[in-house]
């Protein structure tokens, strides 16, 4: 009876056995059924959706050479290492390799190719004649015939990305030369044709291989696990890891052929690092290797890019030539006994010599101008568009000038706080600040621009963003509509010689009373027009002012360029208004451009990855004064920096046709100057964010700050001076009494007139009798004269 | 007898008179017909554009003087290539800058404007004085409708291309040209006449000035 119920219970727990293990069983396949099938739509979605995320590009300017063009072989060669062009001893070989032979004179480029927006450009290889620093002539060394004109492709500047920076181009596996393909798979997964995702062999033999080192000196893992890894999965080695990316390999393998897993692979690979930027696939860390396309790579260069995957730091050439070349040889050793090269070509390739290479880390030097970029594109792409879908943004950027300007500005500043410790003093709060921005005003470009002295400090642009007071910098709109315009009851036209009064003057307006004073007080009494321009006088440029008309002063500021809100009050016409530093740029270069209006163009182009091109912004110019107008406010300007308050640009040594003003607002708060050659325009403020008192004048703060950029900026350019159109003269005057000048006259200039509108009579104070036998009675008037400005 | 022949003849003459007025009648017709029905660009050969000066042009009998008394004023150049403009004198930026303005013309000649204000642009940076780079850059634009554009561009050309009358015909028959595709009429019908006066062997703006003309006695039907 005992064993009968003994019998019974054993049954009991085996039926419970049983079902439980059945149920246990078909619970694990459907679990396992349904991961399989979650991992199956994880792969797939990867896959098929190819999720990378590409940041978008930003590049500067293109850089035109020419026959003629000023060109320092220094310079040459670090644009073109910045470029990832390589130096060569021998002859250029190959897209990218470069020699300069600066005892013979001349310098030999193997250009790069490069997709343009508008096109694509095929390289060739060229001869640069250089004679003392000028492009005397350039050969196309393919044809042997003569070029005229020279374009090297733009700089990436910097990347717009999310979390990382992953540098990467897609290729499809037609696009890799094979025996790259052979290499990188007889190094990392030799049966990768012949296994189901993964490779018990291997795994086999990685354990043996383990055991006998003891530790961990080989992995087993396949190419499509490895893929699977860093498609999905961290870097954590825990068996847990492990195992879902076996699965996921099955799954992978299962679902797409060899080839669709190894192009993906040959895409993803991780291949190094370039300061943010990671190098990612074949073609990405063969041009940042070798500065080639991998169909150029000699089997040397695939070896030792097959080898880098293992441990892409450690292998680096860049680190060590040495580590590489050991590493390379043993990846051309398995290709030989593989059967992929023969002998010959193993011999060779082992004794391709690694040359050393420095690397140009790629540095944003640019952030400001990055950060007005992204403004400008905000308004056109998302953030998550930015970012992800791998546009190309050609730009204005000129790195070497914003370079320039950068330095120029932290260094100016430095200096003055060490000139002026008072500076340093208010620097505990309130620290001393600057801004500087850099228009090609033909086009509107914009080169360059330093919104502070330190971007890790302050992100604050203050050329876009800080609306200060210009101060004396406006006056030259008002000097301006004086000659346009005249004043407004029509009876005075003002010419540069026209004398206008200095002195203590109260300007009634609307019922209030306005009452501008000098700088220090100090009045000159009667002056020519130039002369108050020239000597910034606010109490002379405030009468022109009500002479002209508030109204029309401001219609040449919105004219030029001007954009903010200017309101109708007297002290208008000596700046009390707030303008940001762009806005003063763009007004000033309508006037170094022959009185067109530009728009400013930072973004030029914006292309999609398929090369298509979503945006271009043209280069759009507005005739908005005659241009002998704006020769005559340009010939005025000039004489500020030759004798006025910008003289210090003289002292400190640059010498060029230029002109400029300089701006000091009445409590010292911002110094300001704005200055131009023909062909570069750059404006600089010097202030405190907090409005502290900056106790300087625009000449002592700013002046010395733009001289030093522009010495720098046009170095080696060719002179040019502002063009005289028609319509303008030269007559010789009096200085004092503003006539035309008598063999009497102690003082003679020459002064630029409007035609029609020079003094016909001669000097009243110093009279000659040849001029009046030459002149008619009325050629002299009587004093005080009828042409001078109440 | 006489009489009645007399008679007889004075009728018949009041009748061909009358026949003579018809046909005169339903020569104009026709003629008006034609115009209406000739395509929007009639051959330069048309002689309607010679015979109607538009209004409000006195100058314009003058501008259209022999070829002789026009020589007087100054020579009117052929447009050659512009590298034909490069001397020993001229400075290294110009002689690129020409080069490529010419390169800029092959290409709007060739139908790639946008390509071609690229290069425009790049040589409007080297040397912004020349006066060719601004036309060309006007031409871009027309041809990709930025009419508004063009105009600011040949606005500019215009300044620096004060002495060049053959050069000046261009641009102002291109600002006809302008105007006329933004539906300025009148402003179209002077600036052709301008260019005319400049230059009567401007073809494009005679064409323009006939088309104009036209359109402004019978507006197209919109």
């Amino acid at each position: 009876m005992r064993r009968l119920s003994r019998k019974k219970t054993r049954f009991t727990i085996l039926k419970f056995t049983i079902f439980f293990l059945v149920l246990f069983t078909t619970f694990g396949i459907v679990l396992g059924a349904w991961y399989m099938r979650y991992l199956d739509e994880v792969v797939s979605a990867k896959f098929d959706g190819r999720t990378w995320e590409f940041p978008s590009r930003i590049y500067s300017d293109t850089f035109l050479m020419y026959p003629g063009m000023n060109l320092r072989p220094e310079d040459l060669e670090a644009k073109l290492l910045r470029l990832g062009y390589r130096e060569t001893n021998s002859k250029l070989r190959a897209s990218g390799d470069y020699r300069v032979l600066k005892r013979e004179g001349r310098a030999e480029i193997y250009l790069h190719n490069f997709q343009y927006p508008l096109g694509s450009f095929k390289g060739f290889p060229v001869r640069l004649i250089l004679r003392s620093n000028t492009i005397a002539k350039i050969l196309n060394l393919q044809s042997g015939k003569e070029i005229f004109s020279l374009e090297l492709e733009p700089e990436l500047v910097t990347g717009l990305f999310d979390r990382t920076w992953e540098e990467r181009r897609l290729v499809t596996l037609g696009e890799v030369p094979p025996l790259l393909t052979r290499a990188i798979l007889s190094i990392e997964d030799e049966r990768f044709y012949h296994h189901w995702g993964i490779d018990p062999i291997a795994v086999l033999r990685a354990f043996a291989v383990n055991i006998r080192r003891g530790g961990i000196v080989q992995g087993g893992s396949t190419l499509t696990q490895q893929l699977m890894k860093n498609f999905f999965l961290g870097s954590e080695q825990t068996m847990g890891r492990k195992i879902k990316e076996a699965l996921m390999a099955i799954v992978a393998e299962r679902n797409y052929s060899k080839d669709e897993i190894l192009e993906n692979y040959l895409n993803e690979i991780y291949l190094g690092q370039k300061g943010a930027q990671g190098i990612f696939g074949v073609w990405e860390a063969s041009k940042f290797y070798f500065g080639k396309e991998p169909s150029q790579l000699s089997v040397g260069e695939m070896g030792l890019l097959a080898g880098l995957i293992k441990a892409p730091n450690r292998y680096s050439p860049y680190r060590s030539v040495k580590v590489a070349a050991a590493r390379r040889d043993i990846v051309l050793g398995k290709m030989f006994e593989e059967g992929f090269i023969t002998r010959v070509q193993f011999e060779r390739s082992r004794k391709e010599v690694i040359r050393p290479r420095e690397f140009v880390k790629l540095a944003n030097d640019a952030p400001f101008y990055v950060d007005f970029l992204r403004k400008e594109l905000a308004e056109s792409y998302s953030s998550q568009v930015l970012t992800s879908e791998g546009l190309r943004i050609f730009t204005s950027l000129d790195l070497q000038l914003q370079a320039l300007a950068g330095k120029s500005l932290a260094k100016g500043l430095k200096l003055l706080e060490r000139s002026y410790p008072h500076l340093r003093e208010s620097g505990k709060k309130d620290r001393l600040e600057g801004a500087i921005v850099v228009i090609k005003p033909q086009t509107g470009e914009i080169k360059a621009m330093a919104g502070g002295r330190d971007y890790q400090k302050s992100q604050f642009n203050r050329v876009i963003q800080a609306r200060r007071q210009p101060g004396s910098i406006f006056k030259p709109f008002v000097y301006l509509a004086a000659l346009i315009y005249g004043s407004e009851d029509g009876a005075i036209r003002y010419t540069p010689a026209t004398l206008v009064e200095d002195s203590p003057f109260t300007w009634s307006y609307e019922g209030q009373e306005w009452v501008p004073e000098n700088y220090k007080e100090e009045y000159y009494g009667l002056v020519t027009f130039r002369k108050a321009l020239e000597k910034s006088l606010n109490s002379a440029t405030a009468r022109i002012a009500s002479e002209v008309g508030i109204k029309k002063v401001r219609d040449i500021a919105y004219r030029l360029g001007l954009q903010g809100p200017l309101p109708l009050l007297p002290s208008l016409a000596l700046g009390a208004v707030e303008v940001t530093p762009f806005e003063i740029a763009r007004a000033f270069s309508t006037l170094a451009n022959n009185g067109v209006r530009t728009n400013p163009l930072a973004v030029k182009q914006v292309i999609n990855q398929r090369g298509q091109v979503l945006e271009k912004r043209d280069v759009q110019v507005k005739k908005v004064i005659t241009p002998r107008a704006a020769y005559l406010i340009n010939h005025l300007l000039k004489g500020v920096l030759d004798r006025g308050t910008g003289r210090g640009v003289r002292r400190r040594g640059f010498y060029r046709p230029a002109a400029g003003k300089t701006g000091t607002t009445n409590d010292t708060r911002d110094a300001w100057f704005a200055g131009y050659t023909p062909d570069l325009l750059a404006v600089v403020w010097v202030g405190f964010d907090q409005q502290s008192e900056l106790g300087l004048t625009g000449a002592q703060a700013a002046l010395p700050i733009w001289t030093e950029f522009m010495k720098k900026a046009t170095a080696g350019n060719p002179v040019t001076d502002f063009n005289q159109p028609s319509g303008i003269e030269f007559i010789d005057i009096d200085p004092l009494s503003g006539y035309r000048a008598t063999p009497n006259c102690p003082r003679v200039v020459r002064e630029v007139f409007f035609k029609s509108e020079a003094p016909t009579a001669f000097c009243p104070l110093h009279p000659s009798p040849i001029t009046i036998k030459g002149t008619a009675a009325s050629g002299f008037l009587p004093w005080p004269l009828s042409h001078t400005a109440r | 007898m006489g009489m009645r022949r007399e008679r007889f003849s004075g009728a018949l003459g009041a009748k061909l008179f009358r026949c003579r007025i018809l046909r005169i009648l339903i020569l104009f017709v026709v003629l008006a017909m034609v115009q209406a029905c000739a395509p929007t660009r009639p051959s330069p050969s048309s002689e309607f554009r010679t015979r109607i000066p538009p209004r409000g042009v006195s100058s314009e009998a003058k501008a259209q003087k022999p070829e002789g008394e026009l020589k007087t004023r100054g020579p009117i150049p052929d447009e050659g290539s512009l590298v034909a403009k490069i001397d020993s004198r001229t400075s290294p930026q110009r002689a690129v800058s020409l080069r490529l303005t010419e390169e800029g013309k092959r290409l709007i000649k060739s139908g790639q404007y946008a390509k071609a204000m690229v290069q425009l642009e790049k040589t409007l940076a080297i040397d912004s004085s020349n006066p060719y780079v601004h036309y060309y850059l006007a031409k871009a634009h027309y041809h990709v409708t930025h009419y508004r554009e063009s105009l600011d561009f040949l606005d500019v050309a215009e300044s620096h291309l004060t002495d060049q009358r053959y050069w000046l015909a261009k641009v102002q028959s291109l600002k006809g040209e302008n105007f006329h595709a933004l539906g300025f009429l009148n402003r179209a019908n002077s600036s052709y006449a301008k260019a005319l006066r400049l230059n009567p062997k401007n073809r494009e703006a005679s064409e323009g000035l006939a088309r104009t003309q036209r359109e402004i006695r019978f507006p197209p039907r919109r």
